[in-house]
């Protein structure tokens, strides 16, 4: 099912029905960016025309920016067919009479484009007619007319699997196809025009029946074919999860690019903005005089784009609006439109057409506006890009750089954190900085690597300027190691761990606990969840002896819960008490106005402190951090 | 939202109707007498031994599968094969005509369609730049078990 062989253009299939609808389109987004040879062709099944992704594949694909807004040889459609193997059943529901309402499939074409995709049904028992068709196809995709939809009819005589007992069809209709079997057929075709004789026919059947039996043989004979040994290299499977490696550019050409980028009016700005917070005085500039944490995203995104030729950045907005949250602002004038464009709203093409793009060997940055949004995406982050490095055993590289934002103040459908749906999954980066310094740092390090990195931001965050890192964010380039998580403060009588923008409300409760209580708080960020090296805050509880873990997402099943029961395991000896998290309420995220009883903030922090840790000496706790509370709460599932 | 283009509503308000090209079915009529003009005979013949040979191969998955041996060779395999028996025409015809440069992406159902493209592709190349793919890809590892002996053509 996951078969490739690049060398000959075969890229993987796909074991998620309607999989490669969005990747394939991505490859051919590649093929034109980046102006190479060829052209893609994306087989899907006739039943996984009804999937989301696949159609939005299609929009994407047939987005009117191609022929209206590229410019110069970039103007023109994607080199792309959208061949439907129409064997006209899904695994037992048919699609015609059935669980689709086209009759024809290739009557989709006509909702799509003007063009209605060229689309045709041809009849795929006969391989001349489908070799015709690719004949005045490609010509259309040479003429930049693309993309193309073909309908190819056909027939399986055997089950969807060996286990298929064809209870959803008749014997008389499978009898029926194969009264017209198609090598049989052309066979006598052959024969009729003089083209071979019976005797070659059956020679043909012969040698292959030879080949079968000598591959066979070959492939089963474990001495010729070895499996991979996992009893002499156990990590030989972890070790294709993640290629680490660390690549300027994908392409040794020059960049397409507007002007220079020091002609850029965003990197003048930013030239005369203030890179630390606070002036020597310690008062805050202004905002708009301060070098914000959108403005560290950025300088690193700005960078990559003039390093790496192959760099394409899309997404909603992105473009003229530059980003919902302007951290693009800019970006519009530098680049022309085929690096940067609005993406249709269509989650799972944003995503899966990035996947194919970096299949093919360019570095893509894809953008999720909200982080509620992850779940309109969630087979393109779940299954495909975090899968195909180590499916192809490392021979496909994935630097796709997927950005997140983190919503707040936008109620129950945006403002969830959903870090850890992210972190669950093998194969994903996942990154989370909270300053300026170590959002320029970590994008940085996201863009140099290969592997996928899902790098959340937080709307909380966009206008803070860098409040940690001494002479502010260096205008130069740095990196920031992906997993290092990095202490804001230093203290010694109790750990907070945070995971994103709770890091200054967990300042805010160090400040408390030192005024109120004489206790010194060190304050861990995470900055990154996977990977993550925990010796840091194993030392820092070593320490300590106590910690809370504390984030904005629902506590339920979170990140800051993995954390807890790693750092008991491994700190069990040094801890005064259990790991305690202060996460979100398992609830719906409220309205702004009150948002302080879902989110946890500073007085949460203590209370819990106080309650679970080591009793502070006249604290009245305002929040029920009890275990009689928490075994309550989890009866109810909230 | 590019300020470049202009929606007017004098013009998108005014009354119209959407047409639609009627959509080609089934239209190909060529017999192979007549292909004979754009094939040789030895194209003819390549494409029906490419789908013999899908044919056979997913032949032989099947039965592995059900009878766990194919022509007294046995082997359990207790993983998937979802085969495409009947679809052959369909993935050497949108193989044939494609250039290595040219790629494919698949399904579940792709054992055809990656067979036809390879083929495909091995017709393209010279043995040189085949020789050299296969001992460069995952370092000749795919390459070493067919390297000496292999009987197959
Ligand atoms: C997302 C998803 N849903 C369901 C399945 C289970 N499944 C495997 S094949 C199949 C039928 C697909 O039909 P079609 O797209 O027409 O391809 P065909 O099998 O006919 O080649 C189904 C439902 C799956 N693999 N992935
Ligand atoms: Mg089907």
């Amino acid at each position: 099912m996951h078969a490739f062989f690049t060398p000959f253009g075969v890229y993987p299939n796909n074991a998620i029905v309607g999989g490669s609808g969005d990747i394939a389109v991505g490859a051919a987004l590649y093929k034109k960016v980046n102006r190479k040879d060829g052209i893609v062709v994306a087989n899907i099944g006739d039943a996984s025309m009804a999937c989301g992704p696949v159609w939005e594949g299609l929009t994407f694909a047939t987005m009117d920016q191609f022929n209206e807004l590229w410019e110069g040889d970039m103007k023109g459609g994607l080199p792309l067919i959208i061949n439907i193997m129409n064997n006209q059943y899904g695994m037992g529901g048919q699609t015609c009479g059935e669980t689709a309402g086209y009759t024809i499939a290739a009557r989709i074409g006509a909702g799509l484009n003007e063009d209605q995709l060229h689309a045709e049904r041809v009849d795929g028992y006969n391989p001349l007619a489908v070799i015709d068709a690719y004949k005045r196809k490609r010509k259309i995709l040479e003429e930049k007319r693309g993309p193309v939809l073909l309908d190819v009819l056909t027939y399986r005589y055997s089950g969807h699997s060996p286990s298929d007992a064809s209870s959803y069809r008749s014997k008389e209709e499978v009898e029926a196809w194969e009264a017209q079997d198609s090598i049989a057929w052309f066979g006598r075709e052959l024969v009729k025009a003089g083209v071979a004789t019976e005797e070659q026919l059956v020679g043909v059947k012969g040698d292959t029946i030879n080949l079968m039996e000598s591959s066979m043989k070959l492939a089963i004979d474990l001495t010729i074919s070895p499996r991979m040994d996992m009893a002499k290299y156990p990590n030989l499977i972890g070790e294709m999860i993640f290629g680490n490696e660390s690549v300027d550019r994908m392409e040794d050409r020059a960049p397409d690019v507007n002007h220079p980028m020091a002609e850029n009016a965003r990197v003048q700005q930013l030239a005369k903005k203030e890179r630390f917070a606070f002036d020597e005085n310690g008062k805050a500039h202004s905002k708009i005089k301060t070098y914000a944490y959108r403005d560290g995203i950025f300088e690193a995104i700005i960078d990559r784009f003039y390093k790496d030729p192959t760099l394409i950045a899309y997404g909603e907005e992105n473009r003229d609006w530059g980003g919902a949250f302007a951290v693009y602002r800019g970006l519009t004038e530098a680049l022309p439109y085929h690096r940067l464009f609005n993406s249709p709203i269509a989650e799972a093409a944003i995503v899966g057409t990035a996947i194919g793009y970096a299949m093919c060997g360019g570095r893509v940055i894809p953008e999720i506006m909200y982080c509620d949004f992850l779940g309109r995406c969630g087979d393109q982050v779940f299954n495909q890009l975090p899968k195909w490095q180590a499916m192809s055993g490392n021979v496909i590289k994935m630097p796709v750089v997927l950005r997140v934002s983190v919503g707040s103040k936008y109620g129950a459908q945006h403002s969830q954190d959903w870090t850890a749906l992210t972190a669950q999954i093998p194969g994903l980066k996942v990154v989370f900085p909270a300053t300026p310094y170590d959002a320029k740092g970590l994008m940085n390090a996201a863009l140099q690597g290969t592997d996928p990195v899902i790098f959340f931001e937080s709307q909380r965050l966009y206008d803070m300027g860098e409040m940690f890192h001494k002479g502010g964010v260096p205008e130069g380039y740095y990196e920031i190691a992906i997993g290092e998580p990095d202490i804001k403060r230093e203290g010694k009588d109790v750990t907070i761990l945070t995971i994103g923008a709770t890091l200054y409300r967990a300042l805010e409760a160090a400040d408390i606990l030192q005024e109120k209580y004489g206790m010194s708080a060190e304050v861990i960020d995470a900055r990154s969840l996977s990977p993550f090296n925990y010796e840091p805050v194993l030392a820092s509880v070593k320490k300590t002896g106590r910690i809370i873990i504390s984030g904005d997402a629902s506590s339920r099943g979170s990140f800051m819960k993995e954390m807890a029961q790693t750092i008991s395991e491994l700190a069990f000896d040094d801890l005064d008490a259990p790991p305690v998290v202060v996460g979100s309420r398992n609830w719906i995220t409220p309205a702004y106005e009150l948002e302080d009883s879902f989110f946890p903030c500073a007085e949460w922090m203590i209370d819990a402190i106080h309650e679970k840790i080591v009793p502070l000496k006249g604290h009245v706790v305002k929040n029920n951090f009890t275990s009689a509370e928490q075994i309550r709460r989890n009866k109810l599932g909230v | 939202m590019p300020k470049s283009q202009f929606i007017d509503p004098s013009e998108v308000r005014k009354a119209g109707k959407i047409t639609f090209n009627p959509i080609p079915v089934n239209q190909y009529n060529k017999t192979v007498e007549e292909e004979k003009a754009n094939f040789s005979n030895e194209d003819l013949l390549r494409i029906y031994r490419d789908m013999v040979v899908i044919r056979e191969f997913e032949t032989m998955l099947n039965l592995i599968k059900i009878r766990g041996d194919y022509n007294g060779i046995t082997y359990d395999h207790p993983g998937p094969a979802h085969l495409s028996i009947g679809q052959e025409a369909a993935a050497v015809g949108m193989a044939y005509t494609l250039g290595v440069e040219d790629f494919i992406f698949g399904s579940h159902r792709s054992h055809g369609e990656i067979l036809a493209k390879g083929l495909s592709a091995i017709a393209k190349l010279s043995d040189e730049q085949l020789m050299q793919v296969m001992e460069s890809h995952f370092d000749g590892i795919t390459f070493a078990p067919v390297k000496n002996g292999h009987t197959g053509t």
